[in-house]
């Protein structure tokens, strides 16, 4: 895997508020990286930094090799910025806004044309190309917002929660053009609030708490990290006191009990056991009628390192 | 150099877009034009110069009448005679007349014996410039006689004959009366319409100038800049666009104003290459000025009133509103460090047919203004144009 973009050591204050502290991570192509953090946590100055909207006090950032500062020009051909907040001109259109920004990118002519044609597909404003942003309604201008960020084609693509306060619709035509963009090999860097689309989207996630990434990983790795376990619950009926009694030796399994419909379990990587599980339960005399698994979530492993839940922060 | 134009022709578009361009660059100096024409357009002569509409109520200190009919009828406005002081107030209030002279019917005589009365001015209430005027003239007058009495009283005793001395001294002293309306072309930039809207044309440049500027602030603000800035453009290429787009809407804006002046003042402006000089340094001085109110404040907001207060001050300086430190000292001398005081001062080198060349003095100090806030908003606008 190639990486588009290496942080090293990212330092930044600002008096005596220490904003990010040593963090590093690295971005591959058509990978997507998930930065979550609690508000404070130095989300949006590492993102600064690594846009090259802000000078680091130490350590570095490159994207495609190339060293990216506020005076870098040529890195930043390489990657395009989706604010968090709306950055784009009401008193222009939607196409117009696409070229202006595509100008500044060196683009221009057909190219940029076929690009901004394409963009407008992409974010499913085609036919709205013509009108004044002031007049599209927060979805449509939160759309435009990524569809400027994509329009020059970069290698690595920064979301700074695309998806705040988007209507269901275009939050999911959002999620899809990311996932697209993914398909497609553009390193992406996503922050969010909303866990379910990180761990939609993400590949990997970096935690960041205080200014340091406390955790990093995928979905996967950051669970074991923490302990969570899978619960299983298996309904039918049978002997269940023998059914626990025998699951609760089976390998995977940390702890068995009965329930209402049945037995339930917590188990390390449900997906590699569950075979012998269900197995062992038709052994002891289980007929099992139903299996619903539970994996823990990104939500329980940022309630674990930080001590918040994402949303409440 | 591309992003430059790419920016500064997006923010022109956007001006045009929401009309701003339109009010900044056309209805404002158009207003401007026709407020000035409406106060000053029938209070100046054909060469612009100031021509105050006196009287005098009868007298029969006649000398002195005829004296300053005469210094009156030069400077180019009406003259009427009132047969008592109380006709002549109610032709005041009327606004028939700017300002009377009320001389005593014994000034002649007593003139005669070495005494020398008052005179007195009465003044319509709307009519301060030609009640000055008609003040100076008395005291002019006056000043006159007791220099003529003092030279003619020292040459008599110096062995003088009285018939040779006095005929002399009073035609002396008619001459230099009478000097009154020539020096007039001298101090034009003092007294004449030409000053008025070239002070107010400067008051107003300053606040047309800050409009590219501010939107520095207001992209700020709508985050549109760090969106630029994420993408292959310098800062200092944003500030050079947005004061391309100050130095455009300032130079349309005062082109509109100097042409209306034309149509509707009939003002001779001078030599159309100095006045063109003149407009290109008066706008980049006071783009560098707005550059410097702009990189003060955080809000575009705060931009504004500041801008506002500086505005009025510089005016205030500059003699925007009223004359100031014609007579030397600490004033004339701040004066001379605002630009409205060297475009006014510019234009009045280029009065009476002056090659560009006559304008010249007036440019370098507009451009040195320009050049010393220019260098201060590098350094204040750079935090502008940080995340």
């Amino acid at each position: 895997m190639t990486a588009v973009m290496v942080a090293k050591g990212l330092a930044k204050s600002f008096g005596d508020l220490v904003a990010v502290d040593g963090v590093g991570f690295s971005i591959n192509q058509g990978e997507t990286y998930g930065l979550l953090g609690p508000n404070g946590a130095g989300k949006t100055t590492t993102i600064s930094m690594i846009a090259g909207l802000l000078e680091a006090d130490e350590g570095e950032v490159r994207v495609g090799g190339d060293l990216i500062n506020p005076r870098a020009v040529t890195p930043k051909r390489r990657m395009g910025l989706v604010p968090q907040e709306l950055a784009i001109y009401p008193d222009l259109t939607a196409r117009e806004n696409l070229e202006f920004f595509g100008r500044l990118y060196g683009m221009g002519g057909s190219e940029l044309a076929d690009r901004a044609d394409r963009v407008l597909d992409v974010v499913g404003l085609h036919e709205r190309q013509k009108d004044l942003t002031k007049e599209f309604s927060g979805g449509m201008k939160r759309r435009l917002n990524i569809g400027i960020g994509l329009l020059h084609n970069p290698e690595l693509l920064i979301l700074d929660e695309p998806t705040v306060g988007v209507d269901p619709q275009s939050r999911n035509a959002i999620l899809e053009a990311v996932e697209e963009l993914s398909r497609a090999g553009i390193a992406v860097l996503y922050t969010t609030h909303y866990m379910e689309e990180a761990e939609r989207l993400c590949d990997r996630v970096g935690i960041i708490d205080q200014g340091k990434i406390i955790a990093e990983g995928t979905r996967r790795e950051l669970v074991e990290m923490v302990g969570e376990k899978d619960r299983v619950s298996i309904s039918g009926t049978g002997p269940l006191a023998e059914v626990v009694r025998q699951l609760s030796s089976t390998v995977g399994v940390a702890e068995a009990g009965e329930s209402e419909s049945g037995v339930t379990l917590l188990v390390e990587d449900s997906s590699s056991h569950l075979a012998a599980i269900l197995s062992t339960a038709a052994q002891a005399g289980m007929a099992v009628s139903a299996v619903e698994i539970e994996q823990p979530d990104l939500e329980a492993v940022f309630l674990h390192l930080t001590g918040k839940a994402l949303r409440d922060v | 150099m591309r992003n430059i134009i790419h920016i500064a022709a997006k923010d022109l578009r956007l001006r045009i877009r929401d009309k701003s361009v339109f009010i900044i660059g056309l209805i404002a100096p158009l207003a401007l034009a026709f407020i000035f024409n409406t106060v000053f357009g029938g209070a100046f002569g054909d060469d612009g110069s100031f021509a105050p509409d006196l009287g005098i109520v009868e007298t029969d200190a006649d000398q002195t009448k005829s004296t300053l009919e005469e210094i009156s009828s030069q400077l180019g406005g009406t003259w009427q005679s009132f047969a008592d002081p109380s006709a002549a107030r109610i032709a005041l209030d009327e606004g028939d007349v700017g300002a009377v002279f009320v001389v005593p019917d014994t000034f002649d005589d007593e003139l005669a014996g070495g005494q020398i009365g008052k005179i007195e001015v009465l003044g319509a209430i709307d009519a301060v410039t030609s009640t000055q005027i008609a003040a100076g003239i008395a005291r002019s007058y006056t000043n006159s006689l007791q220099t003529t009495q003092v030279a003619i009283a020292s040459a008599i005793s110096a062995g003088g004959d009285p018939a040779d001395i006095i005929p002399a001294a009073i035609d002396a002293t008619d001459r230099s009366l009478i000097s009154l309306g020539e020096v007039k072309a001298d101090v034009r930039q003092l007294d004449t319409n030409t000053s008025t809207v070239a002070g107010m044309a400067m008051f107003f440049l300053l606040f047309t100038a800050q409009t590219g500027l501010l939107s520095l602030l207001e992209e700020r603000r709508d985050g549109t800049l760090q969106r630029i800035l994420s993408t292959p453009t310098r800062p200092a290429s944003v500030l050079a666009a947005k004061s391309i787009v100050s130095i455009v809407l300032g130079v349309f804006s005062l082109v509109v104003l100097i042409l209306a002046g034309i149509v509707l003042m009939d003002a001779n402006w001078g030599n159309p290459l100095g006045v063109a000089l003149l407009v290109v340094g008066g706008v980049l001085a006071a783009v560098g000025i707005s550059a410097v109110t702009t990189g003060m404040a955080k809000t575009p907001e705060q931009a504004g009133n500041i801008q506002g207060i500086v505005a009025t001050v510089l005016g205030l300086l500059g003699g925007a509103f009223f004359p100031i430190g014609q007579d030397g000292g600490i004033l004339a001398q701040v004066t001379a460090l605002t630009p409205h005081y060297w475009f006014s001062r510019g234009l009045a080198d280029l009065a009476g047919g002056q090659p560009a060349s006559a304008a010249f003095g007036a440019v370098g100090w507009l451009l040195v203004i320009a050049s010393v806030t220019s260098v201060i908003a590098a350094v204040l606008t750079r935090k502008q144009v940080a995340p």
